[in-house]
């Protein structure tokens, strides 16, 4: 039984002020709807991914919302885990078709992040560490130490960081929906302002609003199609890593993944992956197989993972310079992929989606563009 | 986050186990932006630490600046702002060791 993406939507990632969270789920579901060309009563039924609706907007109960949005009102739930939702939301329903339950779903990931202040957004995504074990870290306090242990292991420098941001920002000019449009140089972004050392400003993904929605289908039509997926978990807490140097939910995910879609990583032409910092990136090209281990961050100074390279990373410009509404990023970065794969740019792509500092990560291999 | 009095009086039979305890730094990063409830201590220093054998992560006391290799013991201090609750939180923090 194979899992088509009958359609897909990425609404505008970034400042949103003129919109809120439901005019943005409306959007992505109303334009996956428009995309896939079909009647809205063949969706069976509604994941959504979210992490902050609760907090940032005092909306929970998003399922029965997205519903409702919908005129035969299809039965829904939330899916939730932390920067992974959109990746687990996807899973979910890929496992709700597999079974046979559905054979037509539809799965949206939204954030609306930015009413919060920045010390409130802060607070909001630290709830994805743990709040007992880790209390007073952030983000980027977490992945500053993974950083550390990287640059200590294996001499990745801060050159090395900053090449990641800068390709990331250089290859979102050409994803019309990215946050930003703007290239930074490799200076400018060894320059910006330290958040939680070595991690600077510029190595940060944003504070975004935006949605995602694809419809999925086991019905034989035409589109990219899932050739394998896999989700790994780990310890929440860095504490009770084995090592610092890799993210083993990554790694578990990938060979899942992997193992479903029956190729390796030599196969894969283009990925999405979670740059939330960026060391995630570079944990990423090496925890997928792509680059040998300690040679994520020269390979990607090398210029090996931009356009022209060994494989491109990141070609909408990842979360750093596309944007991260948290729970819209795995569906976008499955949409965004398949996209690719319709308009014949890339036969084999995968998508990598983490939860935390490493907790949860899903992985996604999409195909069947040819 | 607030930590609500019934979650704060758990966590502190966790906590008092520590109290006194040396350990040695792993790794250490300076947080500057903080969370709300933090904000009055950055930049601050937070912590991978060795103690006794077992791996902990926590807040530097103070603005001290903590580095890898560093020797700490585990000390009682304000972890943040008092909460709407009336609840003043202390907890383990780390201070270097002279």
């Amino acid at each position: 039984m194979k899992i088509t993406i009958w359609g897909d939507y990425i609404t505008k990632f970034g400042e949103l002020w003129d919109r809120s969270l439901e005019d943005l789920l409306k959007e992505a579901m109303e334009g996956a709807i428009l995309e896939a060309k079909i009647n809205v009563k063949e969706i069976e039924a509604v994941y959504v991914a979210n992490m902050g609706a609760g907090r940032l907007d005092n909306q929970l109960h998003l399922g029965a919302l997205a519903s409702s949005l919908l005129p035969h009102y299809p039965p829904a739930m939330r899916i939730e885990g932390a920067c992974a939702s959109g990746g687990l939301a996807v899973i979910a329903a890929e496992q709700g078709l597999l079974s046979s339950s559905y054979q037509t779903m539809m799965v949206v990931g939204v954030e609306k992040m930015t009413d919060a202040k920045t010390a409130e957004a802060t607070e909001f995504l630290a709830g994805a560490a743990d709040f007992k074990r880790e209390y007073g870290s952030t983000f980027p306090a977490l992945y500053g130490i993974l950083t550390l242990a990287h640059m200590k292991k294996f001499g990745t420098t801060r050159k090395m960081l900053s090449a990641v941001s800068n390709k990331n920002h250089r290859q979102a000019m050409n994803n019309p929906e990215a946050q930003f449009h703007k290239e930074y140089s490799i200076k400018e972004i060894s320059q910006s302002q330290l958040i939680a050392d070595p991690i600077r400003l510029l190595d940060c993904s944003p504070i975004s609003d935006g949605a995602a929605a694809v419809v999925l289908t086991t019905k034989n039509v035409k589109g990219p199609k899932i050739l394998g997926f896999g989700q790994g978990s780990d310890s929440l807490t860095l504490a009770d890593r084995k090592k610092l140097t890799e993210l083993g939910a990554t790694k578990r995910a990938a060979m899942g993944a992997y193992k479903m879609a029956g190729i390796s990583a030599v196969d894969v032409e283009m990925a999405e992956v979670h740059d939330c910092f960026s060391i995630g990136e570079i944990l990423a090209i090496e925890d997928l197989g792509f680059f040998k281990k300690g040679e994520g961050g020269k390979a990607t100074l090398k210029g090996s993972t931009a356009d022209g390279g060994k494989i491109v990373i990141n070609p909408s410009g990842g979360l750093k310079a596309g944007g991260h509404p948290v729970g819209a990023t795995g569906v976008k970065q499955i949409a965004y992929m398949a996209d690719l794969i319709r308009k014949g740019k890339v036969n084999v792509g995968l998508t990598q989606n983490v939860g935390g500092s490493g907790g949860t990560a899903v992985v996604h291999i999409l195909g069947g563009g040819k | 986050m607030t930590i609500n009095p019934a979650t704060y009086w758990r966590r502190n039979k966790e906590w008092r186990i520590l109290l006194g305890k040396k350990g040695k730094v792993l790794f250490s990063t300076r947080v500057r932006v903080a969370t709300e409830r933090q904000e009055k201590w950055a930049p601050y220093c937070f912590v991978l630490a060795d103690i006794e054998g077992k791996k902990y992560e926590m807040m530097g006391a103070g603005k001290e600046e903590l580095k890898e290799g560093d020797k700490i013991v585990c000390t009682l201090r304000r972890l943040s702002e008092p909460t709407s609750e009336g609840l003043i939180e202390y907890g383990v923090k780390a201070k270097k060791v002279k």
